[in-house]
């Protein structure tokens, strides 16, 4: 029964008031009301899975500011500035690659999944890699992310490990980050610096010039294979059975 | 409502962890390793273990790629091991990978932990040589739970009946099972086709696999390095406090390399690096002088021990902090006060330094192990083609003589069967100019057993532009490349 109000002026107007309904029609309405709550309660979980809502993840190990003692967070987002340790300046087109990785949840070590970022150091050196898109955050337990930063002729940089002496870096944070690239020093092994930064399809096409230098360094300095046996000529062993030419 | 607030977690590793120590050991080994010229000798790619291989599952059965584009697309790309995803052909149902070699190789290592149920395979008791086997008193229903309630086993595997019932194979027998898609089986006819295939993409298909096979044995080894896996002890695996500190301390690129200065014998099998039954295997020299957190008990203690205070570390010539006891006092009257023995974050720290460097070593003589018996080749039109064996002495076995079409394309020349070889003359192969003319390349496969018995596949390649003169006093054979 629809809500009505006396409006004709030929007396005074009716208060308006909750109409009486069947059985039928409370019922109907209030299943309606139940679907919209249900809605409502559903666009709420959609709006609190986006952003700060989300599956399981790990701690992270590093500070979000310098100095904050606020813990950082996994999922971002992340910014700093590269420069070049021996002249304190900006280093522009530095590769900056970010990475998460998930594992399985609630069970051994098992990678699930990982998702990785790409951008450039712009004039200033700076860089800045976006939270985890939301609808990568619930692809198992966040387990880690990792920084790698790259410029050729200089030492590649990782948030969780240090080049020089393999010792756990500690001044990695999320916000506000300074990456110091060290000149690559004379003499230090490609290959082993290419294995140090990992080897992910963005980094392998900027490093392409140090993959070859890193061949070329193996083809002297790698383990040799024995060399030649002093050749005999007793009768060889091998015996022809047969022949598919 | 499903809203559930992103909660900061503490979470351990469960033995070595896969992306990170386990990779780590792998790439330190196999830099230390001959992989890099064996590459280069061998498959002619001349960057080595740096040479970008693709892996092309058009080339595989449709299961077996499907499998391991799964297991390899969930690999952490930050860690260096993920495999590129190249464009889809029309047609193909998967993508193609690229990686390089010591990048596949790393991936191997990675992949024997990935499902987690393979785990159950990982453990060797160092004692009897015996796999994973349920504490007294518990059921193989419970332990089946119980792996359920870890993550280590489905609901699916449960009601299945193929969760782990809390046993497992033995690790050097897990090596060698036929039921292992990484293990010494796959190996060898992975190596096989990647020199007998005809075509490129399927011989690079099969080097990848071989290389997957190879990290995945080496995990495997590299495994009884963390005492939990060689003392039966799961809970400490599940647990993970040690495993977890080694992966915090070192992640992946700070892992030590092999120690240079530890010697080992060169194995008989790859499985006498795990376990050989005289001590001489990794499970041995692990448990032998470290400790897991569980299998602690006052047993551990070198007979007239005494623990004097209230608490500190016991310490050996290998590690300063063996063990930590603390001195616990009575909860009840009539109680008397006892000791703890346990382990903490310096003992790990001390187990850790020196294990790793050892379960590289380890690592090492094992890939080249699994490489070992190089061949040289040489051709002349007087002698035809010469193979030297270099390294190793081998038992019978078969060579199969290849030649390599400008196409890429190879075909077998001959097929030849060899007696027992030193290092010498394996074998010499008629082969005039003529015959050879329309290769670029001879590629010779020989596979038999060594002189232990073991199977074993090994090549070598030979170009034959190489060996046309350029000097200018020679007379240019034309006949001879074209």
């Amino acid at each position: 029964m629809p809500i009505r109000q006396n409006l004709d002026g030929a007396g005074p107007p009716v208060a308006m008031q909750w109409p009486r309904f069947t059985r039928w029609q409370r019922l109907v309405f209030g299943l309606s009301c139940w679907r919209g709550v249900g809605m409502l309660v559903a666009a709420l979980g959609l709006v609190g899975a986006l952003p700060g809502c989300m599956g399981p993840v790990a701690k992270a190990p590093y500070a979000r500011r310098l100095g904050s003692g606020e813990a950082g967070s996994l999922i971002g987002p992340f910014d700093g500035q590269v420069i070049d340790q021996s002249t304190v300046t900006p280093l522009s087109s530095a590769l900056v690659i970010g990475t998460w990785a998930f594992q399985e949840a609630g069970g051994i070590a098992v990678p699930e999944s990982a998702y990785s970022v790409t951008t450039v150091t712009g004039s200033d050196g700076s860089y800045s890699l976006p939270s985890l898109p939301a609808g990568r955050q619930f692809a198992g337990l966040l387990r880690r992310f990792t920084l790698v930063v790259y410029k050729a002729g200089f030492v590649g940089y990782r948030s969780d490990v240090r080049f020089d002496d393999r010792s756990p870096r500690h001044d990695f944070v999320q916000r506000g980050n300074v990456v110091r690239l060290d000149r690559f020093p004379q003499g230090e092994s490609h290959a082993r610096h290419l294995v140090f930064l990992g080897s992910g399809a963005a980094l392998r096409g900027a490093a392409q010039a140090e993959i070859i230098q890193a061949g070329l360094e193996l083809q002297e300095s790698a383990p040799q294979l024995v060399p030649d046996p002093t050749v005999t000529l007793a009768p060889p062993a091998a015996s022809e059975s047969s022949g598919t030419h | 409502m499903a809203v559930a607030a992103a909660v900061a977690t503490t979470v351990p590793a469960h033995g070595y962890e896969g992306s990170t120590t386990l990779a780590g050991l792998t790439e330190q080994a196999a830099l230390q390793s001959r992989l890099h010229r064996r590459v280069v000798e061998r498959f002619a790619l001349s960057l080595g273990i740096f040479e970008p291989l693709r892996l092309d599952p058009a080339t595989l059965s449709t299961d077996r790629a499907r499998n391991l584009f799964v297991r390899l697309s969930a690999l952490d790309a930050g860690q260096g091991h993920a495999p590129e995803v190249l464009t889809r052909k029309g047609g193909q149902s998967l993508s193609p990978l690229r990686q390089h070699v010591l990048g596949w190789l790393a991936a191997g290592t990675v992949l024997e932990t990935h499902p987690a149920l393979r785990v159950r395979h990982h453990f060797v008791d160092a004692k009897s040589g015996a796999g994973l086997r349920r504490q007294p008193g518990v059921t193989a229903a419970a332990a089946s739970t119980d792996s359920v309630q870890q993550g280590i086993s489905s609901l699916r595997q449960l009601f299945s009946g193929a969760a782990m019932d809390g046993t497992g194979l033995a690790a050097p027998d897990w090596i060698e099972s036929a039921d292992n898609d990484l293990g010494l089986t796959v190996f060898g006819d992975a190596y096989e086709r990647a020199v007998t295939a005809e075509t490129v993409a399927a011989r690079e298909t099969a080097l990848v696999e071989a290389l997957l096979s190879a990290g995945a044995m080496l995990a495997v080894l590299e495994q009884v390095g963390d005492p939990a896996y060689v003392h039966n002890d799961l809970h400490a695996v599940l647990a993970g406090r040690y495993s977890s500190y080694v992966a915090e301390h070192y992640g992946r690129a700070g892992v030590p390399q092999p120690d240079l200065k530890l010697e080992l014998a060169p194995p008989q099998r790859f499985r006498d690096l795990v376990f050989d039954g005289k001590g001489g295997g990794l499970a041995e020299r692990t448990a032998q002088s470290y400790l897991s957190t569980d299998s602690i008990s006052r047993k551990v203690l070198p007979a007239g021990t005494k623990l004097v205070g209230q608490g500190g570390y016991l310490s050996t010539p290998w590690a300063k902090h063996w063990l930590a006891w603390t001195q616990q006092r009575a909860s009840e009257e009539g109680e008397s006060s006892h000791s703890a023995l346990f382990l903490d974050d310096r003992c790990f720290a001390d187990y850790a330094s020196a294990l790793l460097p050892a379960v590289g070593k380890f690592a090492q003589v094992g890939l080249d192990f699994l490489l070992r018996g190089d061949l040289r080749l040489s051709f002349s039109t007087e002698s035809g083609l010469v193979i030297k064996l270099l390294d190793e002495q081998l038992g019978s076995g078969n060579l199969t003589v290849l030649g390599e079409k400008a196409s890429g394309e190879r075909i077998v020349l001959k097929t030849l069967s060899t007696l027992p070889s030193r290092p010498g003359v394996l074998g010499t192969v008629p082969l005039s100019e003529e015959s050879v003319k329309d290769y670029v390349r001879l590629v010779v496969l020989w596979k038999g057993r060594d002189h232990n018995g073991q199977h074993l596949v090994t090549s070598s390649q030979l170009g034959l532009r190489k060996t046309e003169p350029v000097a200018p006093a020679a007379p240019a054979p034309e006949a001879a490349s074209e």
